[in-house]
């Protein structure tokens, strides 16, 4: 195994350096930290380079380099999903974030709940986008955490600590405890600028590996010889449900996530937030590369084994540990960790700005600083809940916390993205939509696994499995749709409170 | 016409998934390349043309008001 003290060397030289710079980035083009949309919108000044590489620190998440391999590993093609997923997911966010951005920027929104909050003039379903904005976050934190989990027990072991109970408890508060302290000091403005060095180290690894892993083993014929044909190779018919509704899904729940509305309404302008989404989808070529790692795996023996005892969310760093040289695992595996770091700061942000502004501030009045102070607070005690979550939450899919997520988030799509486009639709009407989507894709999520541990997040049925954030969708969809047919026989009328105008193109201030 | 951006860009969308709802033609191992089954490669190579596909739109059809 290819981890020794200069493993370790490397490692710590690299975060220090990345460390540096989150506490420089507070410095970095200087605006005053203690207003809140400085803190958390980088004062709305970044370039289209760096929304492509913020976007990107999204995207290179522990999702990328621990769950999906980890799905491959269990699951073979069925991972894939993640591919078509990010494929599609880039169109929908052009369809929709520069209509957001633009009346965001006429009206000096944060958050989409602000929006809502005009839009269906209901400061119930308001609060209540949020809620389930910052709840949903919860779990992707968690998944965040595992992967850094993942590289730290690979990393304890190669030094020479036995793989046990403790390896993994220690591993866990390691990569608690940085990211808790490295949150707080500098917002999104110090998230993007380590964004811009922990994807460069990204790159390094994952093309530095995605060439010498293979050529090592004499190629991807060796290891698709080493596996059965169903489901490494191709899919069984009987999982095509699952992998399309599951990509659908997913696509149409990541700009939802108040992480991705956060990281597009930080562009600098429309131009250029257009372009930079535009050119995403070539991160996923790198995701789709990493996912592979799940099945390259089996044709290295030790690295397999070594996979197999943590239930595969060690793949990676464990196909690195044994075929690349102990200094480049230096850097991959900081790579790796801070990988699941920088989002899971940006994400406990983006809760945190939802929380202050659209549930605490509809009921008491906060100054600017009291504002910042105390989404700094609810960001780190965000990430004791997806800690808790860790706990008390158990599954056997690390991609279950992302999926489980997606559930939840998805079940905003009636009012922010149809938003968009309309305001003819009523907002209790919504409201109630709300809450039953978000109640039936948990209650069906902890009905399909027998209310234990999650291993599923698909429903089956006639057709084959279908991801559940897709039926409560439908569901939600209904009751709003009918809740409003209802109201307008009734004769209410939508309130013009947002010009069309607004929505299209910037206004600029007299 | 003002909407021009949000049709196309919805069509791109149709396009994508349906290019990734084409079962029969990747859903199986040959031909390969470089040793990966096409049900692999055929979904990397989409990526390539959706970011196309995308900067192509952004780039030709503007809204109103964008230069």
């Amino acid at each position: 195994m290819n981890v020794d003290i200069s493993t370790l060397t490397i490692f710590i030289v690299l975060f220090a350096i990345f460390a540096f710079l989150g506490f420089y980035g507070a410095r970095w083009r200087r605006g005053d930290l203690s207003r809140l949309d400085e803190w958390g919108l980088g004062g709305r000044r970044l370039g289209i380079l760096l929304v492509w590489f913020l976007m990107g620190a999204d995207l290179y998440t522990a999702y990328t380099f621990i769950a999906v391999p980890e799905l491959a590993f269990k699951s073979g093609a069925l991972a894939y999903f993640a591919v078509f997923y990010v494929g599609l997911t880039f169109p929908i966010a052009l369809l929709t974030m520069p209509r957001l951005w633009t009346v965001s920027r006429n009206r000096g929104y944060v958050t989409a709940a602000d929006f809502v909050k005009d839009r269906f003039n209901s400061r119930a379903l308001a609060i209540a986008v949020a809620l389930v904005g910052a709840v949903a976050e919860i779990p992707y934190i968690a998944l965040q955490i595992f992967g850094m989990q993942a590289v730290l027990i690979v990393m304890l072991i190669g030094l020479g600590l036995p793989p046990t109970r403790l390896t993994l408890d220690l591993s866990l508060l390691i990569a608690f405890i940085v990211l808790a302290a490295f949150t707080i000091t500098s917002g999104l403005r110090g998230a993007a600028l380590t964004g811009v060095f922990k994807d460069m180290l990204i790159w390094i690894t994952v093309l530095a590996t995605i060439i010498a892993v293979p050529l090592s083993i004499g190629g991807f014929s060796t290891a698709f010889h080493a596996v059965k044909p169903i489901p490494y190779s191709y899919l069984p018919p009987s999982a095509l449900s699952a992998f399309w509704t599951l990509a659908v899904g997913s696509a149409l729940a990541l700009y939802l996530y108040p992480h991705a509305i956060n990281g597009s309404l930080s562009a600098e302008d429309k131009k250029k937030l257009k372009y930079g989404t535009a050119l995403l989808p070539i991160y996923g070529i790198g995701l789709a590369l990493l996912a592979l790692f799940g099945i390259l795996v089996f044709a290295i023996k030790p690295a397999y084994t070594l996979s197999a005892k943590y239930g595969g969310i060690t793949t990676v760093p464990a196909l690195l540990a044994y075929s690349m040289p102990s200094w480049f695992n230096g850097i991959a595996f900081v790579g790796i960790f801070i990988g699941g770091l920088v989002p899971a700061a940006i994400m406990a942000i983006g809760s945190a700005n939802l929380l202050v502004r659209n549930v605490v501030k509809e009921f008491y009045n906060l100054t600017p600083r009291g504002e910042a102070t105390l989404a700094k607070w609810i960001s780190t005690a965000f990430k004791f809940l997806a800690l808790a979550f860790i706990f008390v939450v158990p599954l056997s899919y690390a991609i279950g916390l992302q999926l489980l997520g997606g559930i939840i988030i998805l079940q905003t799509l009636p009012p922010v993205f149809l938003g968009l486009f309309t305001n003819k639709l009523e907002g209790r009407s919504l409201l109630a939509g709300l809450i039953g989507g978000v109640a039936s894709g948990v209650v069906l999520t902890a009905y399909v696994n027998h209310f234990g541990a999650i291993t599923t997040t698909s429903y089956p049925t006639p057709l084959g499995g279908i991801y559940i954030a897709l039926i409560a969708l439908a569901i939600n969809l209904v009751i709003s749709l009918v809740g409003t047919a209802i109201a307008m026989a009734m004769g209410w009328k939508p309130k013009e409170v947002i010009k069309t105008e607004e929505l299209v193109r910037t206004i600029e201030e007299k | 016409m003002n909407s021009a951006y949000y049709v196309a860009m919805l069509v791109v969308a149709i396009i994508v998934t349906l290019l990734y709802s084409l079962f029969p033609i990747y859903n199986k191992i040959n031909p390969t390349l470089g040793g990966l089954p096409i049900f692999y490669w055929y979904q990397i190579l989409l990526l390539a043309v959706t970011t196309v596909l995308s900067a192509v739109v952004v780039h030709f059809v503007k809204e109103e008001g964008e230069r």
